[in-house]
């Protein structure tokens, strides 16, 4: 891809090669005249096809076909040198021009297009070569001049072609100089531009730093706010257990225990959601068995042998679905401890959890006494009415079945939020 | 408060609480003074010692059991509690029925 320098470097150098080319248009012009006043009127139209050639080779430049014309300069050049040469002789000096031919192949191309400079320069040392050769073994006749007029050529050949020659060096000089201002004047403007980058970076590192320095201390703040939470509701729980110690009445007493392991359910929710890193969002398994535990204690002083079977799967569950669960889950469990095994000293509880893409699937069961559930007023239990609000609030679809002497099955499917 | 329900309970449970301090010096003191037979101990207490730092002082010169009482379930200070002499690591609040159970087994 090419840069600007490189874009600017081209155009400087198509520039020189006009000013070249109409450089070396005039030069051979002069010669014209010279030719047509020795009356070498055919040599003077050659020289005048020359001078046309650099002309054109300008008019080509101007078209956009630079190649075209490099390749012209190159060819007009060398055979100029070569014609003259052979014609005038060799102490003519018109050979002179080719020690320039360096300085043109590099004028033409770009210091990266080595291949195409070592090319031109090549074919200078071959017109050089051939012309020395003719010259040496005296294979082509050249016409004869006086002394005098050899040496008219020779001074004019040697002043134009170190004209040229001191020319292109100036050119190169100056052309050096500003190549070098324009680089450090883009070198400038970089080390400016990246500068400036680097304070953006820097902005933005730091705006990133404070964001997630807020993160941080929200998530602190939310975790602060479920430990407060869970630690009040303790203190609730706390009291009721405390007043339930002071109530004679043995149903007003167990009404007050239910109370207290629904506040409890709820409690350590929000310990396992103080614990957890996401904040959000809880595995179920672990407050599952820390229910069950719980609520297990709470009812140690029936002293029956009830089993809890469990399989959950690794589900998380966001506050919004948890908290229904949670009280849905304490509400089954107290119910069958209540219920299902009055009449029986061992038993056992069936839970379950699968899940299924964002479906869940709950599953629970006892092998208790059972109850007419078909003919079961639901109006006169608390329990009942909470296991069917507490379903609907997980907007799950529910099956519950019961019947004597077999136990209580219930089914929710719900979808997780 | 919660210290309070704690203290209700032990006593409903027909117990004495002889005493109840706010840092580990203090503890260690207390115990060195009623010889208690179990301590309930808060693993985050007032000054630079935590509840098994002053545990590990007390169990120089008294055999008397710890039930740790934290605010959440922290495994690294349950793995350093479990190297003293403890009955039980529990996250509070404590039922009164988790007390019951473990002031039964002393």
């Amino acid at each position: 891809m090419k840069t600007k320098i490189h874009i600017q470097s081209e155009q400087g150098r198509i520039k020189a090669i006009n000013k070249f080319c109409y450089t070396t248009a005039l030069m051979a012009s002069v010669y014209v005249v010279i030719l047509f006043i020795l009356g070498l009127k055919l040599h003077a139209l050659v020289m005048t096809g020359v001078t046309s050639a650099f002309l054109a080779c300008a008019f080509l430049n101007k078209k956009f076909h630079h190649s075209l014309s490099r390749t012209g300069i190159i060819v007009s050049t060398n055979f100029a040198v070569f014609y003259f040469s052979v014609l005038l002789g060799f102490k003519a000096g018109v050979h002179l021009f080719l020690y320039t031919s360096p300085l043109i192949a590099y004028l033409l191309y770009d210091f990266d297009q080595r291949k195409k400079i070592f090319i031109a320069f090549g074919t200078y040392l071959v017109t050089f070569l051939v012309i020395f050769a003719i010259h040496k073994f005296h294979l082509i006749a050249h016409i004869d001049l006086t002394e005098e007029t050899l040496g008219i050529f020779y001074v004019l050949n040697f002043s134009f072609s170190l004209t040229l020659c001191f020319t292109l060096i100036i050119y190169f000089a100056f052309n050096n100089s500003a190549y070098t201002k324009m680089l450090v004047e883009t070198n400038k403007t970089l080390e400016e531009k990246q500068q400036q980058l680097k304070e953006e970076i820097s902005n933005k590192n730091k705006a990133q730093g404070e964001l997630l320095k807020i993160l941080k201390e929200k998530e602190i703040l939310l975790q602060e706010i479920h430990h407060r939470v869970k630690n009040n509701l303790a203190v609730i729980s706390g009291l009721v257990e405390l007043q339930n110690f002071y109530i004679k009445d043995e149903k007003a007493a167990a009404i007050l225990k239910e109370s207290r392991n629904r506040i409890k359910s709820i409690a350590v929710l929000h310990e396992k959601f103080y614990e957890t890193k996401s904040l959000d969002k809880i595995e179920i398994r672990s407050y599952v068995d820390e229910l069950i535990y719980f609520i297990q204690l709470s009812f140690s002083s029936q002293n029956k042998e009830i089993k809890i079977h469990t399989q959950i799967d690794f589900i998380e569950f966001s506050l919004a679905d948890a908290l229904p669960f949670s009280l849905l889950l304490n509400e089954l469990i107290t119910n069958s401890y209540k219920h299902a095994f009055t009449n029986k000293e061992k038993g056992n509880i069936y839970i379950s959890l699968i899940k299924k893409g964002n479906n869940v699937i709950f599953h629970f069961k006892d092998d208790g006494d059972g109850f007419d559930y078909a003919n079961f007023v639901k109006d006169n239990s608390l329990g009942m009415n909470l296991v069917e609000a507490f379903s609907n609030q997980l907007k799950g679809k529910m099956n519950y079945e019961a019947k004597k002497g077999i136990g209580i099955n219930y089914t929710l499917h719900f979808k997780l939020l | 408060m919660l210290s309070m329900i704690n203290r209700k309970y032990i006593e409903m449970m027909g117990h004495r609480v002889i005493d109840a301090v706010t840092n580990g010096p203090d503890a260690i003191e207390a115990v060195k003074k009623h010889a208690p037979d179990i301590i309930l101990m808060d693993l985050r207490l007032d000054g630079q010692m935590d509840g098994i730092d002053a545990m590990i002082e007390i169990a120089k010169f008294s055999t008397a059991p710890a039930i740790y009482l934290t605010g959440n379930s922290d495994e690294e200070n349950k793995t350093r509690a479990s190297k003293t002499n403890m009955l039980a690591f529990c996250v509070k609040p404590v039922h009164f029925e988790q007390l019951q159970q473990l002031f039964s087994k002393v």
